[in-house]
């Protein structure tokens, strides 16, 4: 009996030591930091006052935000004024924007209703 | 009930049954049935072939080259189907393995090199697309906010641009006259911010102009040599 249960009775295997690796800290630079949450701010105290106004998905300042963690503090703030310039009315002759702008006869340039299919663009 | 239809499913109705996905429009389904069907009949190259242009037609390159390896006859047209698809799948240096011919012109196309290309292709007489010059882009935004981005044919960028910059240099100026300082560094700030985004995306939007006609030019080739 004693023999059969040593046969049927596997010994129990060590428990492996679970290695659990550490993030690696991102490198904490001043600057960047300062306009990411430049950036936060103004994305929670006047965003949301202006509504879903921007022509790009994703929006300028999440794009900037972006921009900005991954290409850093210089090259992600030219990449988002570059952005900013981009982001206007006056865009409708190469993009179809979420607020188009065009021209209405006796009421000069006027911004036009929002299109049915809504074609946002990176 | 499963296991009842996979007895009843013979390996013609899954094939009728593939099709009639892929005529509904249905094709990642309509890919599983025909990998369904090479379980049955492994040597059926043309279901492969067939399973390479539903993978091709959705964009998925990496995929049809899976497939195309497990062809079992390694013929003309799999060679050309090879090519073809490291050639869309932007792996040039893999085409020169299956590619022979005059259609490497294509790669040099790819790679900028327009007149190496055209010769290759046999199209001496075309002349290669006329590029513009990003440096010269960003030179002329130095000289005068968004003259960059209207060379680089974004009129609408360039007029919005210059009137940024010259409503913030403005406001600056105004400010630091009135002697309010803080106003006049804030406008000031912004205008430098939007004067070196200007030059900066000046740079680039004539690079994207230049993708464009390349891209373009090399598609109306393609045309004619496919």
């Amino acid at each position: 009996m004693i023999f059969l249960l040593a046969v049927m009775v596997k010994p129990v295997e060590p428990v492996p030591s679970i290695h659990i690796e550490k993030k690696e800290m991102k490198e904490f630079i001043p600057l960047k930091e300062i306009e990411k949450l430049s950036i936060r701010l103004y994305q929670i105290l006047l965003s949301g006052q202006q509504g879903d106004v921007c022509n790009f998905e994703p929006s300028c300042s999440h794009f900037a935000f972006m921009a900005i963690d991954t290409y850093g503090a210089f090259w992600g703030i030219l990449m988002a004024a570059d952005r900013l310039e981009r982001c206007h009315p006056f865009s409708f002759s190469y993009v179809p924007t979420y607020y188009r702008a065009g021209f209405v006869p006796g009421r000069g340039i006027k911004i036009l209703e929002k299109p049915e299919d809504v074609w946002r663009f990176r | 009930m499963i296991l009842l239809l996979a007895v009843v499913m013979q390996p013609k109705d899954i094939l009728r049954f593939a099709h009639t996905l892929e005529k509904e429009g249905d094709t990642y389904r309509a890919i599983t049935e025909y990998k369904r069907f090479l379980y049955y009949n492994s040597d059926a190259d043309s279901i492969r072939y067939r399973i390479v242009y539903l993978y091709t037609r959705e964009g998925l390159y990496g995929n049809a080259i899976d497939v195309m390896r497990t062809v079992i006859s390694k013929d003309s047209l799999y060679k050309e189907t090879m090519g073809f698809l490291f050639y869309r799948a932007g792996m040039y240096d893999s085409v020169y393995a299956y590619w022979k011919d005059k259609k490497l012109g294509l790669i040099d196309l790819q790679e900028g090199k327009f007149k190496e290309g055209l010769k290759k292709l046999g199209m001496k007489n075309l002349s290669p697309p006329s590029m513009k010059s990003p440096v010269a882009g960003a030179l002329l935004s130095v000289i005068v906010p968004g003259l960059g981005r209207i060379y680089a044919g974004r009129v609408g960028d360039g007029i919005y641009t210059l009137l940024t910059i010259a409503s913030t240099s403005y406001f600056a100026y105004s400010f630091y006259r009135e002697n309010k300082k803080p106003g006049a560094y804030i406008f000031a700030g912004l205008s430098i911010f939007f004067y070196a985004g200007d030059i900066f995306g000046s740079y680039i939007a004539v690079n994207m102009y230049n993708n464009m006609v390349k891209e373009k030019f090399i598609q109306g080739i393609e045309g004619e040599v496919f």
